[in-house]
Parts: structure tokens; sequence; C-alpha cells
């Protein structure tokens, strides 16, 4: 099956729908009023019309669609590679340079578009004028499509090269700076049409689809959908305030344990390359995390989703003497979704251990409910104990999971809970310490110089301020009680006591220290 | 989660006699049980007499704009609305951690395994492989007989995979290891379409697969036996997308096509249970929201919406001007904050799905980003690419 575009029957017309929306930017682009201000620029020595440099474009689009340069750049980089807008100065580089290179707009007669599909022998025109304009100049792949189009389609190959022999006489009469930007259109539509190896193929949308909706099939109206729309009408229905208070609430309650928003504790083991944080909430894990364990109290869905919640639910359950609930509601989870061609036999076990009068661990069911069970077991499937696995689930629920929680066996657990160490990288650790062994030797060294003085390095005196100069004559500090650790030869000098933040006016010069 | 569905009546069909769960069905004005498979042949049969099509047009055209009057009548309240109390977002920023490169070809798929650091991905030459994506390591390789194998999944087990594509089915293979797998020879193909496979999952267990088709249904199977369970007609064109939803009390699932309508199927009995028609092209992914009472779609129409299940209607939907080629796939954050959507112009957009607001933009990917899945304990999320690659970001 052909997965490209090239010369398939047209694809669907809504597939891709992005292409209007590219359409409207570009005629907006080039509209005089709203667009960006072209003008005749020189590539070499011809003076091409109606040129824009790459940096305008970018500008423009970051003005008109409020985005940053980067999304701005990334959205008109695609309008080039799409063969909306094409390079003046790189013709086969489709791409969009923030700078002052040169594009201009192609002309809509060269728009993509999806309902139909470039041309095979308007392809095999534009290679045969190439080839007639300059004698090898064609690459490799193009080389290639030319002598498989000429098999292809030879028996109109007289046309071709009539055809192209005169768009070549047709394109000489031109003016030098038209046939050059004719040419470049050209070839940018080709590159996008025909894609070079190695190239990103643009036009490329994936496999056609199978039905195409828009066709009037009798059975899109029919029976089902009456019928569905008519019990749709009928169907209750909650107040949005109510629901989506609801939506927000989850999410709200569900922020702390976001690793990508809140992070998590150790580390997250994708940026920091630890594995511990998945070590730590391991299924079964001997102590749980605290994080967890707080989790089960959040709705009766998180505890019994948990392996090791259930397992926790399970002690509990046990102590009140229902554990056969959680046992039963576990044996028809399997029933559901086990292996189908055992479901007879699955049944015929769970009725025996849980519901059969005298069985071994009987559930508590009401007996209506026991009664659609046992009919339903006449001819069991796989949903046959639905009934009394809801009621069972609701009754856990409504009933032993409040206690749960307020029983000595959730409070220990929750109690013996880990809360692991916020971690760093392995590699900031291994960098702290080597910094703090530095600094230790560091420490010691200047110890040795310096002789030794309690506290910090730097010596604070009050008289002459924190500099660099007191530090070398920190064996000659002291520790007066008035002024905290001063220079002796300032202390001495002291008279008056100070008051905080204020310099003393008259007082007695001191000798400047050394 | 409150569901109303209709209650499950096992037992024999009205038309065939046949004992399976039957569903209520208007048959000339009045009320019979039918099994899934004779209302669907009821369905595709040509009119009967006193209808024409535009009668029967015009009466499902009426019926519709009736129920988006009831719908509006409880509408009271937007969700940005109800959201201004929540606390704005600080700045976060993601980078890709991890580059996966190995196939040759268009990632298409991917799946997370339940230990949260190995994926399954598949590609358009057929080549399916398994990948610790933590060390990067890749640990099963196996290439299918077909190429586009769009569709690819994880067992909860861990101990197998589904996949599939051109070929209409899904197979699942057992992964071991052994030191010379064969994986090919232990293929066991399980599902069978009439068109290409366009997404599979499976329930709860290894033994069963949900799976959506381009022939326009979705269905479930059983492994071992390779039996259609049961089957989910109603999507006018082919199904692209399906999701499961988390609850342990409901059995439903939400599936999205080119019909641009979003499903929510009961899957004991075939029926569609609800019906959104709010997107304007093809719906490519639908996600769950982790509490199971909404979900969201990302579309060719270049937008991503959230559909409030109880409420029963649109809620939210996240586009920008300047987003102009279509969502591919979609995935919730684990607290349900942040929607990561991957585009058709190579980029992620990250939502916030409370606010509105487009929180921020990845580059990265050098093609269209074909598949997007947040790690099942939401330290990371997926993306593979058409440009070969999968990357990993957090």
């Amino acid at each position: 099956l052909k997965m490209s575009h090239q010369g398939l029957p047209p694809a669907h017309p809504s597939h891709p729908s992005h292409v209007l929306q590219i359409e409207t930017l570009m005629m907006e682009m080039q509209s005089p009023d709203t667009g960006i201000k072209t003008q005749a620029q020189a590539v070499m020595v011809t003076s091409i019309p109606h040129a824009v440099t790459g940096n305008d474009i970018m500008q423009w689009i970051l003005q008109r669609l409020q985005v940053t340069a980067e999304e701005a750049l990334h959205l008109g980089d695609l309008f080039v590679k799409y063969g909306y807008i094409y390079p003046l100065q790189e013709p086969k580089n489709l791409t969009l340079k923030a700078d002052g290179s040169l594009y201009r707009f192609q002309t809509p007669y060269f728009w993509p578009v999806q309902s139909w599909a470039a041309d095979d022998t308007d392809y095999a025109i534009y290679l045969a004028k190439k080839n007639i304009k300059r004698k090898g100049i064609l690459e490799e792949y193009e080389k290639e499509h030319y002598n498989m189009l000429n098999q292809k389609i030879n028996y109109k190959w007289d046309f071709v090269i009539m055809q192209a022999k005169e768009q070549y006489k047709a394109g000489k009469e031109r003016k030098k700076e038209d046939r050059y930007a004719l040419d470049c259109q050209e070839r940018a539509y080709w590159l996008v049409n025909r894609t070079p190896p190695g190239m990103l193929d643009v036009l490329e949308y994936g496999i056609d689809r199978v039905t195409d909706p828009n066709e009037n099939k009798v059975n899109q109206v029919r029976q089902p959908w009456i019928m569905y729309y008519q019990q749709a009408i009928l169907k209750t229905r909650v107040k949005s305030s109510v629901s989506l208070g609801g939506i927000v609430k989850y999410s709200e309650q569900f922020l702390s344990n976001d690793p990508i928003l809140s992070g998590c504790l150790p580390s997250n083991p994708w940026i920091s390359d630890d594995p511990d944080f998945w070590d730590l909430n391991a299924k079964l894990v001997e102590v749980p995390t605290r994080m967890r364990v707080e989790r089960w109290a959040f709705n009766f869905s998180e505890l019994i989703r948990d392996p090791k919640g259930r397992q926790n639910f399970q002690l509990f359950l046990k102590k009140e003497f229902s554990g056969e609930n959680l046992g039963f509601w576990e044996a028809c989870e399997d029933l559901k979704y086990g292996d189908q061609s055992k479901v007879k036999e699955k049944a015929e076990e769970i009725y025996k251990l849980f519901l059969a009068p005298g069985a071994r661990r009987w559930i508590n069911i009401d007996g209506k409910t026991m009664g659609i069970t046992v009919k339903g077991l006449e001819h069991p499937h796989r949903y046959v104990l639905d009934a009394a696995q809801t009621h069972i689930y609701m009754l856990m629920k409504k009933d032993s999971y409040g206690r749960y929680l307020k029983s000595p066996i959730y409070k220990e657990m929750l109690a013996k809970a880990v809360v692991p160490q916020e971690g760093v990288k392995k590699r900031q650790v291994k960098l702290a310490v080597i910094v703090g062994f530095v600094f230790l030797v560091v420490a010691r060294v200047e110890k040795l110089i310096h002789g030794s003085f309690p506290g910090r390095r730097e010596h604070w005196c009050p008289e002459h301020g924190k500099t660099p100069a007191h530090e070398t004559l920190a064996a000659r500090a002291e520790t007066d009680p008035r002024f905290g650790v001063i220079h002796r030869i300032c202390s001495a000098a002291w008279t008056k006591p100070l008051t905080p933040g204020v310099r003393e006016g008259d007082r007695q010069q001191a000798a400047p220290c050394e | 989660m409150d569901q109303t569905f209709l209650a499950i009546v096992f037992g024999p069909c009205d038309k065939c006699s046949k004992n399976k769960p039957l569903r209520p069905v208007s048959v000339k004005s009045e009320q019979r049980s039918y099994c899934s498979l004779c209302v669907e042949m009821m369905a595709t049969e040509g009119l009967h007499e006193n209808e024409t099509l535009a009668s029967l047009k015009s009466e499902a055209e009426s019926l519709k704009g009736k129920l988006e009057e009831e719908r509006a009548k409880l509408h009271d309240v937007e969700l940005h609305q109800v959201a201004e109390r929540v606390e704005a977002l600080g700045q976060f920023v993601m980078k890709t951690r991890r580059t996966l490169k190995g196939h040759g070809n268009k990632v298409l798929c991917m799946d997370w395994c339940k230990d949260k650091r190995r994926i399954v991905s598949s590609s358009q030459d057929g080549k399916v492989i398994v990948w610790d994506s933590f060390t990067t390591n890749k640990e099963h390789a196996v290439t299918m007989p077909c190429t586009w194998v769009m569709a690819c999944a994880y067992a909860p087990s861990g101990c197998a995979i589904a996949c599939g594509g051109l070929d209409n089915k899904c197979s699942v293979y057992p992964l071991t290891f052994e030191k010379n797998e064969n994986m090919a020879a232990k293929k066991k193909s399980v599902a069978m379409h009439t068109n290409y496979l366009s997404a599979c999952s499976f329930t709860n267990s290894d033994m069963q697969i949900l799976t959506a088709s381009g022939d326009g249904t979705c269905a479930l199977w059983d492994v071992e036996s390779g039996q259609l369970l049961q089957s989910f007609h109603g999507h006018g064109a082919d199904v692209l997308c399906l999701d499961l939803a988390p609850s342990e009390t409901g059995n439903t699932f939400v599936s999205g096509g080119c019909d641009k309508k979003a499903m929510v199927w009961d899957m004991r009995s075939g029926q569609c249970v609800q019906s959104f028609e709010t997107h304007d092209s093809d719906i490519n992914s639908v996600r769950y929201y982790p509490s199971g009472d909404a979900f969201a779609s990302g579309s060719d129409d270049a937008t991503c919406r959230l559909y409030d299940l109880r409420a029963d209607r649109e809620v939210a939907i996240y586009s920008k001007e300047s987003i102009i080629f279509g969502a591919s796939s979609v995935d919730f954050s684990l607290s349900g904050r942040l929607l990561f959507a991957g585009y058709n112009d190579y980029t992620i957009n990250v939502w916030d799905v409370l606010k509105g607001s487009r929180v921020s933009i990845l580059f990265g990917h050098e093609n269209r980003v074909s598949t997007l899945r947040v790690s099942p304990d939401g330290t990371a999320f997926c993306s593979g690419s058409w440009d070969h690659t999968l990357r990993i970001w957090a």
C-alpha cells in the first residue's frame, strides 16, 4: 500500500485541517495594511521585488499571534517547510532564519492543496526544462525520478519535451528578476512536493482513513442513534457547579502527590538518575512512605488500588471478621478479567466458597441480591456476580473503610511510614564532599598561620568596621564585654560606651591599626 | 462514580433466540429485547416502510437538539470560574531527560509498563521495541509482518505486549528473558478486524484486550481463546483511539473517531452510554481524567477539550491562535492539573486543565509528535515522534 501522496487519488479534503488557518495567515502577512512591508532586494546582482527578511517574518508572527520569539521562529519555519514562503538565497534549504536572509511569498497557485496532488506530468516537464537549461544539472535523485517517469509516462514523452521547450522559451523572454523569482518559486514547490532524500516530507499525512464520515449513510441515523438520543435525554445529570467542583477538588487534593508539579522525595529518578524513589515505593515494600499511606485516606479507591493498601486493609477486615468481603471482591475481579474459558468453573468455585449456605467464607448480602446472583449462576458469564460484587464493594466503602481509617492498624502503618530525606544529585554529593574537604584543609592551615582564635576569621572591630587588614591582626584581637571582639589597640582607645548605630563624635582618636 | 446503565438482562434474544446479554430496542414502536448482534443487523438494514431517509434524519436532528437543551439546563458555571480560587501554577521547567534512538522509521505508538520505567514502542517499519527507558537499553525487539504498527500496549503483569496495525489484527507476544529469545515464535493472534488496528489496551489483566479499528468498531477479546467477547458499534467512521476508565466500579471506556465523536461505552452490554460531538475534525486521542469523572480529547482541529461525564457536557477548550496543527495525543499529569498534548507541528503544549491556559511549550522533536503517555507514577512523560525517536521529559 503506497503511503506517499504522490500520484494517488485525492486525499480527503478535511484532512488535515491546518491548511485553512495557514492560508488565512499568509494572506494577512501579505496584506498592504496589516502585512509585512516588502521591498525589492538585491540577490547577487539581480534586484528581486517583494522580498522580505527572515527577521521581518518572525517579528510579524510574534506581534500578530502574541508569542515568544522561539515560537514565532518555529511557526515561520513550518511555513517555509510547507512551501508558503520560499528562500531566495539558499533555495535548497527550506528553513527560516531570523536574520537578514531574504524570502518571498509563494504564489497561491503553488500552495500545498491536499485535494490535488502535484502531477507527475508537471514534474516531468519541470525536470526536462531544467535539463534543457543546463545539461547535467539534475541532482542524483532528480535523475532517478526523470528516468522513472520516462518509463512510466513514456507515451506522453513527446508532449513533455515539447512543453518543456515552450516553457523554457517563454522564460527567456521574461525580465531577469522575474525569471529568477519564478525559478525559485518552482524550485521550492518541487522541493516540497517531491522531497529529496534526507529531507523532511511535510506533506506526508499517514494513512488514508477508511470511511468518509461526510457520506450520507443510513445507519448513521438509524435506530441505535434515535434510541440513544431518546435515552440520553432522560439521563440524570449533575449541575456543572457540583461536578466541576469535584474535578477541581480532586486536582487540589492530589497536587502534593504530583511529582511533576510538587517534586518527590528523595528525588525524581529521571532528574537525579537515582532510582531510590522507585525502591521506596515498590509494590509490596516492607515499609511504605508516608505520602503513600496518607493517600489511602483520600478515598476508598486509592486504598483498594494499592496492593500494599489492600494488604493492610485485609488485616483490619480479618480483625472484624469480614475478611471474606475483600476476598470475594478479588475473586469477582478475576472472574471478569481472567481467562474466559474458565468462567464456568470459577463461578462455581466462588459460589461454593462464598455464597452457598454454610460456605466456608460466606459473605453477607441481602436476600434480593442473593436471589439475582443464584439465578444468574444458572448461565454463568463474566458479569454474573456484578450485583453481589457491587453490594460488597459498597459495604466495604461505606462501612468498613471509615472504621479502618480510625483503627490502630492504619494508625500504626502511618506512624512507622518512612519520610525520605530530600536527596541531591549524586554528582552534587560528590562535589559537596570535595568542597567540604577543601574547606577543612584550608581552615586547618589558617589556624596554623594565625594561631588559635575562637570564632570567625573576619573580626569585626566596631571602631574600624570589618576590613581585610584587621584579619591579619587576629592574633592581637580580644573579646571585650562592652564591644564584643575588638582589637586590643582599639579597645584601649575606647573610653566611652557605644550607643548602637551611633558613633561617638568626641572619642579619643585611636592610633590607626596597621 | 455514579453511572446510569440499563439493567443487564441475560436471556434469549427476541430475534435469534440465543442466550446473550440483551438490550431494549424499539421495533415498530414496540419494545423488544435484542442481543447486540441483532441490534446491529437491524441498524444496517434498509429503510422500513413509512420511513424515509429524510424523516429519520430530521428526527435524529431534532432529538439531538433536545439533548443539547437538556444538557444546557444544568450548566450554571464555567470551569475557569470554579478554578478562580485555585492557586496559579508556578514556573516549571521540563527537559528531555532521555532520548531513545533505535527505531528506523516513524514512531507511532508507545505504552508504559507498570514498573514505571519500561516502555514498549512501535513504528512504521513494523518494529516493536521494549526498552528500559531509565538506562535506555533495548531489552526486546520483534519485527511485525506488517508496516504501520499503530497500536501497542504493555500487559499489566509486565510479561507480555500487544500490538497491531495494517495487518488488521492485534497480536500478543509474551516477553521472556531467554538469551536467544525468539519473540515471533510465541506470537498469539488475538483480535481480528476488517480494517487497520488503531489502538489497543489490556483491561485489568493479561487475559483481555480492548481494540479500536479503522473498520469503525471497538471490540473486547479473550486473549487465551481469541474469542470476541463484546463488540461496540456506533462510530460512523474509523475509530482512532480509546482509553479505559480508571474506576473499580464502572466498566466503561471512551473512544474517539474520524466521525468527530467521542463515545463512552458500557463494556458489559456493548451499548454507548454517552456521546459528545463538539470537535470539528478527527479525534486522535482520548484520555480519562485521573478521577474518572471526565476525559480529554485531542483533535485535528488543533484543539484539546475536556468533557465532564457527570454534567454530561464539554467544559473546556484548550486552544490558541498560534496553535494551528492538529493534536495527536494527550495525557494528564498524576493530579490531573496538567494536560500534556503532542502536536503535528512537532511541539508539545502543556495546559493548565483548570484555568484553561497554556503553561509551557516544549520543543525538541524534529517531526510530528505521534504518541504521548505519562508514566504510571507521574514522574515523567514519554513522547514518540515521526523523527524516529522517543523522549522522556521530567
